[in-house]
């Protein structure tokens, strides 16, 4: 791969991407690369701060990194911002239409920005959300808000689509209403995702890979199916020692991301497990009544990213 | 296009109630006429009136108020990232945004004016001006002012530490940008009756690189900040600021160039003004590749050394009659008018090179003069007469204050001694005060003036003195025609007596005072050019000589001693073409002996004196009579004994 | 029809092997009929809200294992002969489930014959349900 161009297959391309600020003497992110082939859904998760909207500002060709390169179907972003983005839909963590025009309104202004605007099914989507199309954007609620947005998103026919924590403050009947479109348009269109949510279970039925940033760093870049597969939560008792200073030594065969020491005995969470790995370490002498259960994307975030659960991002 | 016209129109559409509303205001006018008092006859004038304001203050708030939020507000709210997540070139953005904030400017205005229009019909546009040019720079002014905001709006909003920079820069390259058009200004750089006749050329002169500047640093601004603030404020800053050095730093490079005119520079030598002694010249003329910039020098014409004397214009500068000291007047400048109409007086000892400011200020219109040695400096502006004593140049003292009712021309008898004439350009209208002809000597120990003697009605005293102020010519006109014979007659230089008539038969006849007592006067009579000669103490011309055909002639001075410079012409006019027909004769005037000079050379100081308030005494034999000037009025000094030619100022074209 | 396919996201079984298992349990129970009609890809990822990629590739699995039959233009069936697996695919599939069984018997601290009698039970149940035509 030369530096010029990025790999062509790739619907995104992020290359050592180096974001600093002026006055702040660590980097928003530093040494970030990864890449989502077409067709991928791919959840980029991150606790406040850890550097995801400046990532997706990169990625949109909205600000240029310090260093390191993003291409969208190939192109650097920054250089053919305007020609990728006809390509691309976008529904922002704030939406930003400006509040004084309708969705009709906005509607029209897209129709003659974008090659191929499909208007009807602008309104189509409206319609089963039961968004008026008449009502100021600034008069909506927070759901609608969003739907208006991703109606207009999708408006382009976009090939990659970016959701930028999209139902953040949606009501149940609002997420669901954007989940069922957003799968509708992946049935029909093998559109490429890239989906930032602190909606964990969301991410969790939609991506096929995901991606963690921790302190602007990419901590995390894999499939989803075999990020669950490595990690799992063991429980057992030890016998071998009271000090618990020494708890957690019978797990050297693992790579534990935690280790809790709790009245009962030791709960830990592995990022490396397998069946016949368990089964010797059952065995071991001291461990005893030890058993692994699954973690769900939200544990393993949060065995990753830190105690708090990823909220708003910055 | 198509891009920019959306984002044009959603921007215009957006504040469609604005225009609305200034519509109805547009109504406000229309109702002033209601008003007690302002109705009946004039109601139409106040109508007119009301709209006019309205439609100003509407053409300045709305360019300011739109430009310093369109943009600005979308960057600092995030809200901007709208339009950069389409696929809208920066370009469009940019310039959507501009044309949509400008419409809705120039239309408001335009609508606030529409009810008054519509009410009173065609005659309402009397009140504004609706040409061609008015409307450029209405738009113009409205494009200034929508990026002036957005530039001062985006400094102070984005907050980023630019911000320092800015205001820093904004400083400096305005003082530098000031200073260096006041430079320039002074200089006369710029022609202003040239430019139309008008200032406001220069104006726009300087209001359209701004707008560019501006405007490219709002499009930099967009194109290469988009949503992120510190860096869009940074594009603005750096884009701005380097466009303005680019404007700037040349400018102040010009001004540098301008000013940094030395006499080699000059293309032309316009004023010439010879000391009475010594080898110093006053020259000013249009210096090389300065625009219509003039400048004036005191310059040795032997050594070519100078003493730069600027803004002293026409060539008012007072020497010794050592020749070794000069005082001038800079006019002083406010900004860039003269200020108070003031003079700032300088001396300068000639060989020392240095002016010394003397911290005198007298009247715009005073005239000085030195005294023989130059330690004293007499200053007049119509009312007062004041003498100085100098010999410490930077710390003058007054000696005497003499207060006159009327115009003088004077000069330094002697180091205590200023004799004053009367300064007339008609000495023959009716009903004259004779007291006015009087001739007075001001006496600066005991600053008593007595009256010496009176000049007589209808002579004009403004020829010459000798150099000892024992005489003065005048001279009298025949008949109402310039080209008609002049009686030219010599009188005592204190008490006006006529003395004796030295010419009734020569057109315009000039005089010189020459060593050993001997006067010169020259003249054409009959088509022919004459040289009288005159010994001292003689009542009639010890010769006359016929120099060959001529239309004109004009007396040099003594190029080596008994030996007079004259410049013969068959043109009366003193035109373009004339002046390469100019031929130079020397005279012998011991001998009456005529032999041929160089072609294409006038006298050149052949005006010096004739305009001077200040008369200067004229010495004879003066190396500064070698000076000539050629057709392209370049300064030209001609070696008395080979009679070689050397270009001392002036460039060949 | 697909209250029976409901998965669960946060388990380590990736979701196209819970489908895949879903399905083949349900046809094994007799819930699922051969020749009857499935939910399409798109339906069913809208009902559970999951990626169609996912659903697809459960179906694809179930199609190559011969359990779905696509008839082009009308959909995905159950297919009407039951699936004969190659010899040695069938004893992998066997080896693998029984081996994931016994890993969570061991996990759970079950003893041998606890495990085994729940294995019976879990057939024989199986064995009813299909012959009982119980829906």
């Amino acid at each position: 791969m030369n530096g010029m161009r990025g790999n062509e297959a790739a619907v995104v391309e992020v290359k050592s991407l180096l974001v600093k600020y002026g006055g702040n003497p660590s980097p928003t992110l530093e040494e970030v690369s990864f890449s989502i082939p077409r067709g991928s859904v791919y959840g980029l998760l991150g606790r406040n701060g850890a550097g995801k909207s400046s990532l997706v500002r990169c990625l949109l060709g909205q600000q240029k990194p310090s260093s390191g390169k993003c291409f969208l179907f190939g192109e650097d972003v920054w250089k053919h911002r305007s020609l990728l983005m006809a390509r691309t839909g976008v529904v922002p963590e704030d939406p930003d239409a400006p509040p004084s025009m309708t969705a009709r309104q906005l509607s029209a202004f897209f129709s003659r920005l974008y090659p191929r605007w499909n208007d009807a099914s602008v309104f189509d989507r409206l319609r089963r959300f039961g968004v008026p199309p008449d009502t100021l954007f600034g008069s909506l609620s927070k759901g609608q808000k969003a739907l208006v947005s991703l109606s207009l998103a999708l408006g382009s026919s976009p090939e990659l689509l970016l959701l930028d924590d999209p139902t953040l403050g949606l009501d149940a009947v609002a997420r669901a209403a954007f989940f069922d479109e957003l799968v509708g348009e992946l049935a029909d269109r093998e559109t490429t995702v890239l989906l930032t949510s602190h909606d964990l279970s969301g991410v969790e039925k939609m991506a096929d890979r995901v991606g963690m940033l921790k302190g602007g760093r990419l901590v995390l870049d894999e499939d989803l199916e075999t990020l669950k597969g490595r990690f799992r939560r063991l429980r057992y008792a030890n016998e071998q020692t009271e000090d618990p200073a020494l708890y957690g030594q019978e797990l050297s065969d693992f790579d534990a991301v935690k280790v809790k020491v709790r009245g009962w005995g030791v709960e830990a969470v592995v990022s490396n497990y397998g069946d016949e790995a368990f089964a010797r370490f059952a065995a071991k002498e001291g461990v005893v009544d030890a058993e692994a259960s699954a973690l769900s994307l939200e544990e393993i975030f949060v065995a990753v990213a830190g105690e708090a659960s990823p909220g708003r991002n910055t | 296009m198509k891009t920019t016209l959306a984002v044009a129109a959603r921007e215009i559409v957006e504040r469609r109630l604005v225009l609305l509303g200034t519509l109805l205001v547009g109504l406000l006018p229309l109702t002033l006429p209601f008003l007690p008092g302002l109705g009946g006859a004039g109601a139409r004038d106040v109508r007119f009136v009301a709209a006019f304001y309205l439609a100003l203050t509407i053409a300045v708030a709305f360019p300011i108020a739109f430009g310093a939020t369109i943009l600005v507000s979308e960057i600092t709210q995030k809200r901007i990232a709208f339009y950069f997540s389409r696929p809208l070139p920066p370009v469009s953005i940019w310039a959507g945004k501009l044309l949509g904030a400008l419409f809705i400017s120039v239309s408001g205005a335009c609508l606030a004016a529409i009810p008054t229009i519509l009410v009173d019909g065609k005659r309402a546009f009397a009140a504004f001006d609706t040409s061609g040019p008015a409307t450029v720079y209405f738009v113009l002014t409205t494009l200034l002012l929508l990026a002036g905001a957005h530039t001062f709006s985006s400094m102070v909003r984005l907050r980023s530490a630019w911000i320092v920079l800015d205001f820093l820069l904004a400083a400096l390259f305005a003082a530098l940008i000031a200073l260096s058009l006041r430079s320039l200004f002074l200089a006369g750089f710029w022609n202003l009756y040239e430019m139309k006749h008008s200032p406001e050329w220069l104006a726009w002169w300087l209001a359209a690189p701004l707008i560019t500047a501006l405007l490219a640093a709002s499009y930099m601004q967009v194109a290469d900040g988009r949503t992120d603030a510190r860096r869009s404020h940074g594009a603005l800053s750096v884009t701005l600021w380097g466009l303005t050095a680019l404007l700037a730093l040349p400018l102040g490079g010009l001004a540098l160039w301008v000013n940094a005119a030395t006499p080699k520079d000059l293309v032309h030598v316009d004023g010439i003004q010879a000391a009475p002694h010594g080898t110093w010249v006053g020259v000013a003329g249009a210096v090389r590749s300065r625009g219509s910039a003039e400048a004036s020098f005191i310059f040795d014409a032997m050594s070519g050394r100078f003493v730069k004397c600027p803004f002293s214009w026409d060539g008012t500068v007072a020497f010794s009659a050592d020749g070794t000291r000069a005082a001038w007047g800079e006019p002083r400048f406010g900004f860039f008018e003269m200020k108070d109409n003031r003079l700032d007086l300088f001396v300068a000892d000639l060989s020392a090179g240095r002016p010394v400011a003397t911290g005198l200020e007298p009247a715009g219109w005073a005239t000085l003069a030195l005294s023989p040695s130059g330690r004293r400096l007499a200053s007049f502006d119509g009312k007062t007469l004041a003498a100085f004593d100098v010999s410490d140049a930077g710390n003058p003292k007054q000696i005497a204050v003499f207060r006159i009712a009327r115009d003088l021309r004077y000069t330094f008898v002697d180091e205590d001694t200023i004799r004053a004439f009367p300064r007339f350009f008609n000495t023959q209208v009716k009903g004259l005060d004779l007291a006015r002809l009087d001739i007075t000597e001001f006496s600066l120990s005991s600053k008593k003036s007595l009256v010496t003697g009176r000049f007589e009605p209808g002579t004009l005293p403004f020829l010459r003195l000798s150099a000892d102020a024992r005489f003065l010519v005048g001279t009298r006109r025949t008949k109402d025609d310039p080209s008609a014979p002049q009686i030219l007659t010599l009188h005592d230089g204190r008490t006006g007596a006529h003395l004796m008539t030295l010419s009734e038969d020569l057109e315009a006849p000039r005089v010189r005072f020459l060593s050993g007592g001997r006067m010169a006067v020259a003249g054409v009579a009959d088509g022919k050019g004459i040289l009288k000669i005159f010994l001292e103490g003689e009542r009639s011309p010890a010769r006359s000589i016929e120099l060959g055909p001529a239309a004109g002639a004009i007396l040099g001075g003594e190029v080596s001693p008994g030996r007079v410079a004259v410049a013969l012409t068959p043109f009366r006019s003193n035109d373009e073409r004339s002046r390469s027909a100019w031929k130079i004769v020397f005279v012998d005037t011991g001998t009456g002996a005529v032999s041929a000079g160089p072609d294409g050379l006038v006298p050149a100081d052949r005006f010096s004196s004739w305009f001077s308030p200040v008369l200067q005494p004229a010495e004879a034999g003066l190396p500064s009579s070698c000076l000539f000037l050629d057709a392209e009025r370049r300064l030209v000094r001609i070696d008395p004994a080979t009679g070689a030619q050397t270009v001392l100022l002036g460039r060949s074209k | 029809m697909t209250r029976g396919l409901q998965v669960d996201p946060s388990d380590a079984v990736p979701l196209w092997r819970q489908i895949e298992d879903n399905v083949r349990r349900l046809v094994a129970s007799g819930a699922m009929k051969p020749g009857s009609v499935m939910p399409s890809v798109r339906d069913l990822a809208r009902d559970l809200s999951i990626n169609p990629a996912t659903v697809a590739k459960g179906y694809q699995r179930l199609v190559d294992a011969g359990v779905l039959d696509v008839k082009r233009g009308e959909g995905t069936f159950v297919a009407e002969k039951p699936p004969a697996l190659a010899r040695g695919e069938r004893e992998k599939d066997l080896e693998g489930g029984a081996m994931r069984y016994a890993s969570l018997a061991v996990t759970l601290g079950a003893t041998n014959e606890d495990a085994m009698g729940r294995v019976e039970r879990s057939l024989g149940f199986l064995r009813r349900k299909r012959d009982g035509g119980v829906k």
